[in-house]
């Protein structure tokens, strides 16, 4: 087995005038649960259309399983598995139907696998998938995806839609088949709280680009706040290094930076005229909003 | 691959067997108004266009379908080979047209066949096959239209144009090309079905495949923007256009006269006795518009779509009369009791089709005129019902035919023939019992391939025939002439001219051939294999052609334009050794029309070409 499951090399997609993504070099390791995070428009679809081969880099060049993404056999696909947020399934089929039809195309079908996932799930096998809730749809996309014994998985915001019970059958079963199953899943999602509870990796994408690819305690790390008294002074944003957000509430300013540390971070904000500061606890959720919101545009 | 076909039939079944449900209630409903089988050619068109519209909608319906992109990513992402995937849904969609379409025709068939006395004979199946092979046709067209990314692809519906403009006497030249094209639209279709619907075909020969018949709706295309924003607009704008402003001795000159006049323009260089005399007859004479056009009669074993007259009809009697293709007789039911009455062979009636011999069998497929008379190329016949008795009422000899059917004017029926117009007196035409012989017997002045219109003036003592067309004296050379055709059926020639000027300029004239010598040469040649005698030109008739000078000039200048024009296509897009070969190669042949399909077969905008991977590159943050 290769070590990264997924490379990409400057890899860029634009429409139009619009990049989708940018010059990405990016690399998978293979194993375990990677979280694919950014705000809309980052590249998180595109990126998977692309490694899927379904559209075509403009520049640079994908590898999926070490072959080439703009040539995948069947053999490679056979071995990624995809599930998006709409759910595209066979709706004028029975559930039994399309499972039927699944296991002919897929020669490693784990029927234990898809009864246990489906077990989460209240889906009738002589439903018409059209008549399925949106949590039942997507249990019954995960059973699937799961049951073909992927070696990697793409999950593309999943959740999206769900409620909470669903979203929580989701997450178990997902979470309970990577125990048994050493495959990779990459897992879209905007939802900070699934990421916490269910990801090994972090990648952030932010316009087109990689942010960030790292466990996500170590990306929390990377990330302080600060609650810091001026005396009513203003706050020079410029003067302060790694700033990603500042905010005046109740006289106070709340601070968020990357990359500082709590030493010499303390002693810059007192060269400043910080009178008192005071390090905060982060949350892998601010965490992330902080980081994406650096960048994230405005009104003038 | 099944079970994804399976899946696919499966979303369109219901849709299928209420199309299917549908049609079968229609013929029923049709078949108690009028015979079934019968059809108009306006008829004929409406079944066509809408079955062809139907697969159209429904070919680019299932791809359109599958096309959204997280259906899309669904359907190919699977460990199946793309090919497959599309064949699999290919099969279900052909399956799903034939469920739609084909059987109703083919259940109404078997019934008509079973349980009644109509004539259903092989080319009756064989049409439903055809139509059934159109539809495939035209859906797969449908699935390119969505698969291919150029959107010229809809131009390709120009096929169906190949396949009914031409009508070839044989049944396996009608369904040979269908058939090619079908071959080659899967192949297409196969090629086009790739994960990335974005990327555009480059392959040599799926380039070549697509084309040639591209080339063929653009150069139409083509001719008709061109020629509207750079001639006839213009022209219209500034007031000039010769439609507007007839210029003398020009072709179109003639529309500005009314028919009593336009012998004097015609005549106007010729000062004679006669000349003047017909000149004035012609003022106060009756004019009637003798048909030249060729008449395609029946062929045997034809589909029968091309049955231009279903049956004789005799009401007393209340008896039907249809031509068998297969026993080459009239077959007679009653429609009163819906029983055979009968047979009618070229020798007179028979008992019955046991009792038919060599002798009564026609030779070629009779165009069934009226209630009572039928025609071949070469002869006319009429039938007495009443004594049952057939008799050969004109026969023409010494490889003389006629080209059109008898036309009933007020005071005579007129026919043309390779040779001659015949005008024959209108009681003796009706008459059961005597044969009849042309009371005129007009030489025509030009080949009968070349005639285009006459017109034909009752004088006091005899007609004065006016020939006229755009190619009266040879290609390219608009004329007229008059002949007097005395009483005594005595021939003189009063006169003509040609008409040396034109409204429009050659290019404009001759749009056609200057955009693609080769096209319209290839149109040509094919179209006169297939259906020769209305008009195409055969490539010994090519080869005497003289275009004028200003065309051929226009056509080289397009050619050169079209080289250059595609050797910088080749260079905007990077293009590999092999294409930049099928590109200059087809711009080559093709013209004009091959330069816009090479821009309209590649992207727009020029794609970065990828680098190649390498571990240096890999950065992991």
């Amino acid at each position: 087995m290769t070590k990264h499951c997924i490379e990409t090399f400057q890899l860029t997609k634009t429409f139009g005038n619009k990049t989708a993504v940018n010059q990405l070099d990016l690399a998978i390791k293979t194993g375990g649960i990677h979280a694919f995070v950014g705000s809309n428009g980052a590249g998180k679809s595109t990126l998977f259309r692309l490694l899927l081969g379904v559209a075509t880099p403009t520049s640079g060049s994908a590898v999926l399983l070490g072959q080439d993404c703009t040539n995948l056999s069947t053999e490679v696909r056979g071995k990624v598995g995809y599930v998006n947020e709409e759910h595209t399934l066979p709706t004028w089929m029975s559930v039994e139907k399309v499972v039927a039809m699944q296991k002919h195309f897929y020669q490693n079908w784990e029927q234990n696998i898809y009864d246990r996932v489906i077990g989460y799930f209240d889906v009738d096998p002589k439903q018409k998938v059209a008549g399925l809730s949106r949590g039942e749809r997507a249990g019954f996309n995960l059973s699937m995806a799961l049951a073909q014994s992927p070696e990697i998985l793409i999950l593309d915001e999943p959740t999206l839609g769900l409620d909470v019970v669903a979203k929580q059958s989701f997450l178990e079963a997902l979470m309970f088949t990577e125990i048994e199953n050493d495959s990779t899943i990459i897992y879209c999602s905007h939802q900070m709280e699934e990421v916490e509870r269910v990801a090994d990796n972090l990648v952030i994408l932010e316009k087109g680009r990689l942010m960030n690819n790292s466990a996500p305690d170590e990306f929390v790390e990377r990330i302080r706040s600060w609650v810091v008294d001026f005396d009513g002074k203003p706050l020079d944003k410029n003067a302060v290094d790694g700033l990603l957000s500042a905010k005046l509430i109740d006289g106070q300013h709340h601070i968020v930076t990357l990359d500082q540390t709590d030493a010499s971070f303390r002693q810059a904000l007192n060269k400043l005229g910080a009178k008192d500061v005071q390090p905060m606890g982060v949350t892998l959720n601010s965490a992330v909003n902080a980081f994406l919101a650096k960048n994230h545009n405005v009104p003038a | 691959m099944f079970e994804l076909a399976r899946s696919e039939f499966i979303r369109y079944q219901k849709w299928a067997f209420a199309i299917a449900v549908l049609l079968l209630a229609i013929f029923a409903f049709v078949n108690k108004i009028k015979p079934l089988l019968e059809n108009s050619v306006a008829q004929s068109a409406l079944v066509n266009l809408s079955y062809f519209g139907a697969s159209l909608l429904f070919g680019v319906l299932q791809m359109a379908m599958h096309k959204r992109t997280n259906h899309w990513t669904y359907l190919v992402h699977r460990p199946i080979s793309p090919a497959k995937i599309y064949f699999a849904l290919c099969g279900a969609g052909v399956v799903l047209l034939f469920i739609a379409l084909g059987l109703p025709w083919l259940i109404a068939m078997l019934g008509l066949d079973i349980f009644s006395e109509t004539l259903v004979e092989t080319r009756h199946y064989l049409h439903v096959a055809f139509l059934v092979f159109n539809a495939i046709l035209v859906f797969l067209i449908g699935n390119l239209i969505v698969l291919n990314a150029s959107y010229a692809i809809v131009g390709l519906l120009i096929l169906l144009v190949i396949i009914y403009v031409p009508i070839s006497s044989s049944i396996l030249m009608q369904f040979l090309p269908v058939i090619s094209l079908i071959f080659g639209l899967l192949y297409l279709n196969m090629k086009s079905f790739q994960p990335d619907l974005s990327r555009y075909l480059k392959q040599p020969f799926s380039l070549v495949l697509l084309s040639i018949p591209l080339s063929f709706a653009l150069w139409f295309l083509l001719l008709m923007i061109s020629t509207t924003s750079l001639y006839h607009l213009p022209k219209f704008i500034a007031g000039t256009h010769p439609d507007n402003n007839p210029v003398d001795n020009t072709y179109r000159y003639i529309w500005q006269y009314d028919e009593s006049e336009l012998p004097e323009y015609i005549l106007q260089d010729v000062n004679t006795p006669l000349a003047n005399n017909m000149i004035q007859q012609a003022k106060l004479a009756k004019v009637d518009y003798i048909s030249t056009d060729f008449w395609p009669f029946p062929r045997k074993n034809q589909l029968y779509v091309d049955d231009l007259q279903y049956a004789l009809t005799h009401k007393k009697t209340h008896s039907m009369w249809q031509f068998s293709h297969k026993d080459m007789v009239l077959v007679g039911v009653s429609k009163s009791t819906g029983k055979r009455v009968g047979v009618l062979g070229q020798q007179g009636f028979v008992e019955s089709l046991e009792k038919v011999t060599a002798q009564d069998r026609f030779k070629t497929v009779p165009f069934l005129l009226g209630e009572s008379h039928f025609m071949t190329r070469t002869k006319i016949y009429q039938v007495n019902f009443n004594e049952k008795s057939l008799s050969n009422k004109f026969s023409l000899t010494q490889g003389e035919f006629f080209i059109g059917i008898p036309k009933i004017h007020d005071n005579y029926i007129a026919v043309a023939t390779n040779q001659h117009i015949l005008l024959f007196d209108r009681s003796s035409y009706r008459d059961e019992y005597q044969q009849i012989q042309p009371d005129y017997r007009v030489p025509h002045p030009v080949s009968y391939e070349t005639l285009n219109a006459i017109n034909a003036y009752k004088l006091a003592d005899g007609y004065l025939f006016h020939y006229f067309g755009t190619r009266h004296f040879g290609f390219d050379r608009p004329g007229a002439q008059m002949f007097y055709v005395k009483l005594s059926g005595e021939t003189l020639y009063v006169g003509g001219r040609e008409f040396t000027s034109f409204s429009h300029p050659a290019w404009i004239r001759h749009g056609l051939f200057v955009f693609s010598p080769v096209l319209w040469g290839a149109q040509n040649i094919l179209f006169d294999y297939l259906e020769p005698d209305i008009g195409w030109l055969s490539y010994a008739e090519i080869r005497e052609i003289n275009f004028p000078q200003q065309a051929i000039t226009v056509a080289i200048v397009l050619h050169l334009i079209s080289f250059f024009g595609v050797i910088i296509m080749c260079r905007r897009h990077r293009m590999a050794p092999a294409q930049v070969a099928t590109w200059v190669s087809l711009c080559l042949f093709l013209g004009l029309p091959g330069l816009l399909t090479c821009i309209f077969l590649n992207p727009l905008r020029v794609e970065k070409k990828p680098i190649t991977p390498s571990a240096e590159s890999l950065a992991v943050i």
